[in-house]
C-alpha cells in the first residue's frame, strides 16, 4: 500500500511555544498569585523590620533599612518559592486532566514527550525566575553588609552558599515529589501535598540513614547529605513523573 | 466482509478490546477505501467509540492491527495525526479559552491550517470568535469541533456520534459541512452514529457493529439488495418448519410470520413458502434503518411472544 508521502511534521519550536503559552495560561491563576505572593514578602519583611528585633538596627539608616528588608524579604521569598513550586508541579498535569481537556490535546498533533517539555519549561522557568528574586536581594544584601551596623547575632539572616544550596534542593525535592504524585492523578490536592512532604521525608531518610548507619554530623556534614539527596531524590521523582507521564493514555 | 483494497486509509485486522469482563471489541476487521465514507451504525454500547478510540491511539487495542495511511500501530506519529480530523461526542475543548485563542492555538500545532477556512466556517456557524468555550451551548462547541477538526485539511474524517444530543437545524448544518467538506476535498470520512438517517445520506458504505462484532457490512444499495423481510401467512394451528441459516431475525404474531434473511434469494422465497405451506407470502424492501433495526433486534435475545418454537 503506498500513500502520498506528506510532510506534515509541525515545525517544533512554533509547536512547543504555543504549547508552552497555552501551560503557562492554564497555570495563570497560581503564577499571578506567586507574583504578588513574592511582592508580598517584601512588603512584609518591611513591615517585619519596622517592628521586630531588627528595629534598632533598622533605624539607622536607609541602607540598614533596606539591607534588613531584603535579606528578611529573600527568606520569605524562598519559602513562597517553595510552595508555590509544589502548587505549579502539582497542577500541571492534574488540571488538565481534571476538566478533560487532556482529551483533546491527546487528539492533536504535539507527542507526550512534547507536552512534557512544555510543561516542565513552565514549571521550571516560573519557579526559576521566583527564585531569582530572592538571590538577587540576597546577593544585594551581602554587598551591603560591610556597611550596615548588625547587632550580634543578626548577621546570620544572611544567607551563604550552602543555605542557598539547600533552598534549592528542598525545591527540587518539592517539584520532584509533586510531578511524581501527579502523573497519576486526577486532582491537584493530594501532589501538593506530596510536593510540601517530600522534604520533610528526604530529611527524616537522611537522618535515619546517619543514625542507623552511626555517620558522623560534625560541621557542615550532615546539610551536606541532606542537600545531595534531595537533589539526588528530587531529580529521581521528578524523572519518575515523566517516565509514568509518557506512556499514560490520558481519556 | 469489505475485502481489505490497496488504497485502504484505515485497515483494522481482529481488534479486540475487554473492559474486565466486558468485550467491547470482538475480533474487528474492517477496511475504509481512500474517497469513501463509511458509516458505522450500532446501538447503545455495541463498541463503536471503543473501536474510534482505538483507531485515534486513544486506547489500546488488547489484539489486532490496526494500520491508518499504511502506518501500523498502537500509537500516531504527528504526521498522521495531522492527516486526521477528529470530532468526539463530547467536547472537552478548553473552557477558560475563547474560541479565537483555542483557534489561534490549535492554529500552531498543524502545517496547513487553513486560516481563512476557519474564519469562513466561524461565520457561516455564527460563532463570536470572542465567546469562551465554557459559554457555548452543546450545538456551538460541536461547531467548533467541526472547525477544529476541518480546517487543517485532514485526509481522514472521524466523526464519533458528533450530532448526538444536537437539535434538528444544528445537526442539518453539521452534516451539510460534512457533506460538502467530502464532495469538494475527495476525503476519507469514517461516520459513526445511531442516527441511522444521518448515516443513510453521508455514507457509501455502512458497518452495522452489535456486540462489539460487526453484524453486517456492505455499501447502502448492495445491503438494500441483500438483506429483506419475508413475510408468510401460515395456516391455521401450524408453525413454521424451520428456521432458515439465513435469517438475521423473525417474529411470529398469530399465524403472520415475518423472517428476516440475509442474502435474501427467490429460491429461498419459494422454498419457505413452500414447505410452509403459505396462504400468502411476500417480499418487503427495507431501507437502512429498518435493516438497522432487525439487524440489531436479531442479535438480542428475542422476547417470548417473538419466540419461535
Amino acid at each position: 500500500m503506498s500513500f502520498e508521502a506528506k510532510n506534515l511534521r509541525p515545525r517544533r519550536p512554533k509547536l512547543i511555544r504555543a504549547l508552552i503559552r497555552k501551560d503557562a495560561r492554564l497555570l495563570r491563576f497560581y503564577l499571578r498569585s506567586a507574583i504578588a505572593t513574592i511582592i508580598a514578602c517584601y512588603l512584609l519583611a518591611g513591615m517585619v523590620v519596622m517592628l521586630s528585633q531588627y528595629q534598632d538596627a533598622a533605624k539607622q539608616s536607609l541602607t540598614s533599612r533596606t539591607f534588613f528588608t531584603l535579606a528578611v524579604g529573600s527568606i520569605y521569598g524562598i519559602g513562597a518559592t517553595g510552595f508555590f513550586a509544589a502548587l505549579l508541579a502539582g497542577s500541571i498535569f492534574t488540571l488538565e486532566r481534571s476538566d478533560r481537556s487532556a482529551e483533546f490535546l491527546a487528539c492533536l498533533p504535539p507527542t507526550r514527550l512534547q507536552n512534557l517539555v512544555s510543561k516542565l519549561t513552565v514549571v521550571l522557568g516560573a519557579t526559576t525566575a521566583m527564585l531569582a528574586l530572592p538571590i538577587i536581594s540576597s546577593a544585594v544584601a551581602n554587598q551591603m553588609f560591610p556597611y550596615v551596623q548588625v547587632a550580634p547575632g543578626q548577621g546570620n539572616i544572611l544567607f551563604g552558599t550552602l543555605e542557598w544550596l539547600t533552598s534549592v534542593a528542598i525545591i527540587v525535592s518539592i517539584i520532584g515529589g509533586a510531578f511524581a504524585v501527579s502523573a497519576w492523578l486526577k486532582s491537584n490536592g493530594v501532589p501538593i501535598l506530596a510536593g510540601l512532604l517530600t522534604p520533610l521525608l528526604i530529611l527524616s531518610f537522611v537522618s535515619l540513614i546517619g543514625w542507623l548507619l552511626d555517620i558522623p554530623s560534625e560541621g557542615n556534614a550532615f546539610q551536606i547529605r541532606y542537600v545531595t539527596s534531595s537533589f539526588v531524590l528530587g531529580g529521581a521523582f521528578a524523572y519518575m513523573g515523566c517516565y509514568w507521564y509518557l506512556p499514560r493514555s490520558d481519556p | 466482509m469489505i475485502s481489505p483494497a490497496e488504497n485502504s486509509v484505515i485497515e483494522v485486522c481482529d481488534l479486540t478490546k475487554r473492559y474486565g469482563d466486558n468485550l467491547a471489541c470482538n475480533s474487528i476487521n474492517l477496511s475504509v477505501r481512500q474517497g469513501t465514507t463509511f458509516g458505522l451504525l450500532g446501538p447503545n454500547g455495541a463498541g463503536k467509540s471503543t473501536l474510534i478510540r482505538m483507531l485515534m491511539a486513544l486506547t489500546t487495542a488488547d489484539s489486532g492491527e490496526i494500520k491508518l495511511f499504511g502506518e501500523q500501530g498502537n500509537h500516531r506519529s504527528p504526521e498522521i495525526r495531522c492527516r486526521i480530523g477528529y470530532v468526539p461526542e463530547l467536547h472537552f475543548i478548553y473552557r477558560w479559552m475563547t474560541i479565537k485563542e483555542v483557534l489561534n492555538f490549535v492554529s500552531k500545532l498543524y502545517v496547513n491550517w487553513d486560516t481563512d477556512l476557519a474564519n469562513e466556517m466561524l461565520s457561516k456557524f455564527e460563532l463570536s470568535p470572542k465567546k469562551r468555550v465554557s459559554a457555548l451551548s452543546k450545538g456551538m462547541t460541536a461547531k467548533l469541533g467541526l472547525i477544529i477538526a476541518l480546517a487543517h485539511n485532514p485526509d481522514l474524517l472521524i466523526l464519533d456520534e458528533p450530532t448526538s444530543g444536537l437539535d434538528p437545524i444544528i445537526r442539518e448544518d453539521f452534516l451539510e459541512s460534512v457533506l460538502q467538506s467530502h464532495s469538494c476535498k475527495g476525503r476519507t470520512i469514517l461516520f459513526s452514529s445511531h442516527h441511522v438517517d444521518d448515516v443513510e445520506r453521508v455514507a457509501d458504505e455502512v458497518g452495522i457493529l452489535v456486540n462489539g462484532r460487526f453484524a453486517v457490512q456492505g455499501t447502502v444499495d448492495e445491503l438494500r439488495n441483500r438483506i429483506k423481510r419475508i413475510r408468510i401467512v401460515l395456516p391455521d394451528g401450524k408453525l413454521p418448519v424451520r428456521v432458515p441459516s439465513e435469517a438475521v431475525f423473525q417474529k411470529l404474531s398469530r399465524r403472520e410470520w415475518i423472517v428476516t434473511v440475509d442474502p435474501f434469494s427467490d429460491a429461498l422465497f419459494e422454498n419457505l413458502q413452500s414447505e410452509n405451506d403459505a396462504v400468502s407470502a411476500d417480499v418487503i424492501e427495507l431501507n437502512l434503518e429498518e435493516i438497522f433495526k432487525d439487524v440489531v433486534r436479531g442479535q438480542k435475545p428475542q422476547t417470548e411472544e417473538a419466540k419461535v418454537d
